[in-house]
């Protein structure tokens, strides 16, 4: 039966809600998350003071730092201060870790923008013509780097990268930071490089999958019988549902460029988020890895609703009836 | 080395330890594949030979494994002996006091790095095994309960899993490190903790569908309790599938690890780990490539042995997968050929198509279609597949001509062959299809697209599934004026509501924009008849169009066609299995059986003067009202498998009239009446035998 509009408002709203309560229910779950690990399991004023310092020194700073309060009040307030963006000032810079943590996200979102733009068109590209030509070279280019892209470590990949290309060859610069913007792309070439074989292999692999699927569906034998070129039965009548699985394997390519750029910032000296993490890893530094898991998973949440909302435009079937 | 030969003996693979669907898992084999021999030594000698990728990852995983095992007595040096005479050398470096050779090369201590490689294995295979069989059992215990139990404990696991799988391990993993310390266990138990979810996920689904099954509802009938149930019957069937997810995540923990170590974060002691090494190499890459190298490449190796042989496992935990990658064929029940694309291949059989005396044109006025001596062959596995095996008829402008037949006589590839749209494996074809006396098999694709959808158009019978689910109605309709008249976005709409209207879909302007799965089955394929009208076409060809409608809906779609036809002066070409259908609807009837038109004419001719012993049969199978009590009949037998056509007249096996003569020489098409003709060599007798 046909919705009426009004309906598929109503329809469409209570999905975004559902959404927004499991964006808030996960949001406050690694809130938990946090405060259980880093307060209860450490014990930050141990890790402030380091493994040397006397035991006196660390039982008062306990008290200090509210440490001894009960567990609800601790949790109370780390929770009320999270909400505010309020996780402490760093140990290291003595500053809001708020603000540093900021002030490197451009960085990382300069690299992150141009691996996942250039990731997930290669992908598709690669994906629908292994599709569509099965046996050539792109067919066999799709399995060697879904494969290559599970079985190489992105630290040894980048490593290799730099040696090659960069010492040997002399091409790029073997790391460094220029600015975002179009001088910065000779030094994003190898770090993007190392950050999308893995996430290019998947989404081809996938593509190629769903869109043999979809040659296979009834309604492309009707697009050819209407007498359509090639190009519109496959680049549009097949491949837009082709699309619906690759858009939510996408999202997990977000995720996984959120892992890479940990190990790739650190080895290109790249200054964003998760070089930042490292530095902070190393100098002990409690409250900027927290702040930075928080913006993380603040971060991982607002992909997925997005990504949630394009499957919703996509795939017809979701936008309407479900919810 | 050459990973993609591997594709065709492993079929469908997503090496993907992250991303665990359904794919993954072996799927059940519908008893199809008897097993004819024994697995023996040296079918699997054999089968190694020609799978030889598998072979080497599966010598290179057990190189590796002995390597953790027996480190101190395979490695030639300590990992930890230093020789500062000896630094940063290359790879085949010679031993200073005439020891065993530097394969490859040393670090920046003078330590032997093939010695270190070899001690590092301990640490990745020892910590990827252990961290596995935690996860594993987390996963597998948390999702069987969770799928087993339902309720609030599946909705609550659910959630975690999801969350948790969208989450950045690798930043999950450092923080918990961080705060617990480094250390052998400290790693194993957080990737552990990472990574039980995709066991559990997995689990949880199989569960979910093992649960419904006979073999779980009868163990529960008999009075098994649950634990039973989930130990001796649900867990048993998950096995090979839970290995297999396993292995990978092997890997995945190995790569895992060596992140981690690279980071310092790692295992702290002073055993040697490929990722540390990896990390020792980083301040010399300029002047010793090698440090970095060959830590890597192992590593790389690993996962790869890995991964292949758990792509391997895969295959050989699958009934099916396993004869065949043993190279032993089983019988297979007859499998549909595989719908694919028109390849370039099977174009160039489609322009190859001879045009020898048999298959000239009607001279003079040509009629809109003619089929001449028209044969379609499939190359399948299980023989050539003779689909049409020489047909021949006209369509004239306003006529209308019922094809009917049984599934699988050939009735349905023969109009596709008109649409340029059959099925490959390639066919192969022959014969000629005329439009207006030009023979469509000689066009190339581009040539015949414009006549497709504006001159012949088709529906198909399932409405839901020919339709795009992906686009609104009104543009799928639309999209007809577009590509062929080059009308802009807003006229081809105005037009497509307009046929919509024209085919009695009630509000057609707001219905265009609702997509298929919003309609009914009726509606839906008034859209598609909506759609094949759009630009008036001389022929519509209406493949068994109301087979997958209700009985009510039907009568309207038919009545619809029908006054559409009468409207427009179109050819109709019906294919329909329904003699009532044929008998409302048809000018002429053509009877096909086994890819052969077995007997044609008027349809008042057809039923009072059946010239077939097959015709005859199908007529008295059809209940009666005025029958009442009588007896239905069905026909005697199946009918013939396309591969395996009867010599003879195709239906002499089912044919109570067969003589000698029907098993060894076709029966041609022969003239019964002025405009019926018969293919029997007895059809005076059937004639007679009221």
């Amino acid at each position: 039966m046909p919705a009426a509009p009004a309906q598929k408002e109503a329809n469409l709203r209570r999905y975004v809600l559902k959404r927004l309560f499991q964006a808030i229910f996960v949001l406050l779950a690694v809130l938990s998350l946090v405060f259980i690990i880093g307060r209860q399991i450490g014990d930050p004023a141990r890790l402030i003071l380091g493994l040397e310092a006397p035991e006196a020194d660390v039982v008062a700073l306990r008290e200090e730092m509210g440490l001894n309060d009960p567990i609800f009040v601790q949790y109370g307030r780390f929770l009320v201060r999270a909400v505010q963006g309020d996780f402490g000032t760093s140990y290291w810079q003595g500053v809001p870790t708020i603000e540093l943590v900021l002030e490197r996200i451009p960085a990382t979102l300069f690299l992150s923008a141009l691996a996942f733009g250039s990731a997930v068109p290669l992908a598709i590209l690669i994906g629908v013509l292994a599709a569509v030509r099965p046996g050539s070279f792109m067919d066999r280019l799709t399995t060697v780097l879904s494969l290559a892209g599970v079985c190489i470590v992105d630290f040894w990949l980048a490593l290799m990268l730099i040696i090659f290309v960069s010492v040997r060859l002399g091409w790029l610069p073997t790391s460094g930071f220029v600015g975002v913007g179009l001088a910065g792309l000779p030094f994003a070439i190898l770090p993007v490089a190392t950050l999308i074989l893995g996430p290019v292999g998947r989404v081809a692999q996938l593509t190629r999958i769903a869109m043999i699927e979809e040659i296979n569906q009834a309604y492309v034998k009707t697009a050819r019988a209407k007498g359509l070129s090639e190009y519109l039965v496959l680049g549009k009548h097949a491949l837009k549902n082709a699309l619906i699985p690759t858009i939510t394997l996408s999202g997990d390519v977000l995720i996984s460029l959120m892992n890479g750029v940990i190990i790739v910032e650190f080895i290109f000296a790249w200054p964003g988020v998760g070089q930042l993490l490292m530095q902070a890893i190393q100098r002990r530094d409690l409250p900027t890895i927290e702040t930075l898991v928080f913006t993380t998973t603040v971060m991982v949440v607002c992909v997925n609703l997005v990504v949630d909302m394009t499957y919703a435009y996509i795939n017809p079937r979701i936008r309407y009836d479900s919810a | 080395m050459t990973a993609p030969n591997g594709e065709s003996l492993h079929g469908k693979q997503n090496p993907d330890p992250a991303a665990p669907n359904d794919e993954l898992l072996p799927q059940p084999v519908g008893g199809t594949a008897a097993p004819l021999a024994k697995v023996t030594l040296g079918r699997i000698m054999r089968g190694f030979r020609r799978d030889n990728i598998t072979l080497l990852a599966l010598i290179f995983l057990f190189l590796v494994v002995m390597s953790a095992l027996f480190a101190e007595f395979l490695a030639p040096y300590s990992p930890t002996q230093q020789n500062l005479r000896l630094r940063l050398m290359p790879p085949f470096t010679p031993a200073v006091e005439g020891g065993f050779p530097h394969l490859l090369g040393t670090d920046a201590l003078g330590r032997d790095i093939f010695s270190r490689l070899i001690h590092g294995a301990r640490i990745s295979i020892s910590l990827g095994v252990a961290s596995v069989l935690l996860s594993g059992t987390l996963g597998v215990t948390l999702g069987l309960l969770g799928g087993y139990y339902r309720g609030r404990l599946d909705d609550f696991l659910s959630r975690v899993v999801d969350v948790q799988i969208g989450f950045p391990v690798l930043l999950f993993a450092l923080f918990l490190l961080f705060v617990t310390g480094p250390g052998y266990w400290n790693v194993v138990v957080v990737l552990a903790l990472a990574r039980w979810p995709v066991y559990a996920r997995v689990v949880r689904s199989l569960t979910l569908s093992y649960r419904e099954t006979p073999f779980v509802e009868g163990a529960r009938a008999i009075g098994c309790d649950d634990r039973r149930i989930i130990l001796k019957h649900l867990l048993p069937n998950m096995l090979s599938p839970i290995l297999v997810l396993a292995t990978l995540e092997v890997s995945g923990t190995i790569l895992g690890e060596s992140g981690l170590s690279f980071l310092g974060l790692g295992v702290t002691a002073d055993t040697p780990t490929w990722g540390k090494d990896v990390a020792n190499g980083r301040e010399y890459l300029r002047i010793g490539w090698w440090v970095i190298a060959f830590p890597g490449l192992t590593i790389f190796l690993t996962a790869l042995s890995i991964n292949l042989a758990a792509m391997w496992g895969r295959t050989i935990t699958d009934p099916l997968g396993r004869w065949q990658w043993l190279g032993v064929s089983p019988v297979l029940a007859k499998a549909p050929p595989a719908i694919a694309a028109p390849s370039r291949e099977n174009v160039a059989t489609l322009t190859a198509a001879p045009a020898d005396a048999s298959t000239q044109p009607r001279a003079g006025n040509p009629p809109v279609l003619e089929v001449k001596d028209l044969r379609v062959e499939f190359d399948t596995p299980a023989g050539v597949l003779y689909a049409v095996n020489g047909i021949s008829y006209t369509v004239e402008a306003g006529q209308r001509l019922v094809i009917l037949g049984e599934s699988g006589s050939g009735k349905t590839v023969n109009v596709e062959t008109i649409m340029g749209v059959v099925p490959s494996p390639p066919a192969r074809l022959s014969g000629a299809i005329y439009y207006r006396g030009d023979n469509l098999l000689t066009y190339s694709p581009g040539q015949r697209r414009p006549l497709l959808g504006s001159k012949i158009a088709m529906i198909f019978q399932d409405p839901l599934t020919a339709l795009n689910p992906a686009f609104t109605v009104g543009e799928q309709i639309a999209e007809m004026f577009r590509v062929h008249q080059g009308l802009s976005h807003g006229q081809a709409k105005k037009q497509a509501i307009e046929m919509m209207d024209r085919m009695r879909i009630p509000s057609a302007a707001q219905r265009a924009n609702d997509y298929p799965h919003q309609f009914s089955g009726g509606m839906r394929q008034r859209v598609m008849i909506a759609m094949a009208l759009a630009l008036g076409p001389e022929v519509l060809i209406a493949d068994e169009p109301t087979t997958a409608l209700d009985v009510t809906i039907q009568a309207q779609i038919m009545k619809l066609l029908r006054e559409v036809q009468t409207e427009t002066g179109m050819a109709l070409i019906l294919i329909t299995h329904d003699f009532g259908v044929a008998v409302e609807m048809a000018d002429q009837v053509l009877l096909m059986y086994a890819g052969k038109i077995v007997e044609r004419g008027s349809i008042q001719d057809i039923f009072r003067q059946t010239a077939h012993p097959y015709t005859k049969a199908l007529l008295t199978s059809i209940p009666r009202a005025d029958h009442k009590g009588g007896r239905l009949t069905a026909i005697a037998g199946a009918p013939p498998r396309l591969t395996h056509i009867p010599f003879g007249c195709p239906f002499h096996p089912r044919c109570p009239y067969a003589i000698p003569r029907c098993e060894s020489e076709v029966p041609p098409l022969r003239p019964v009446s002025a405009n019926h003709s018969s293919a029997c060599h007895l059809f005076e007798e059937v004639l007679l035998d009221r």
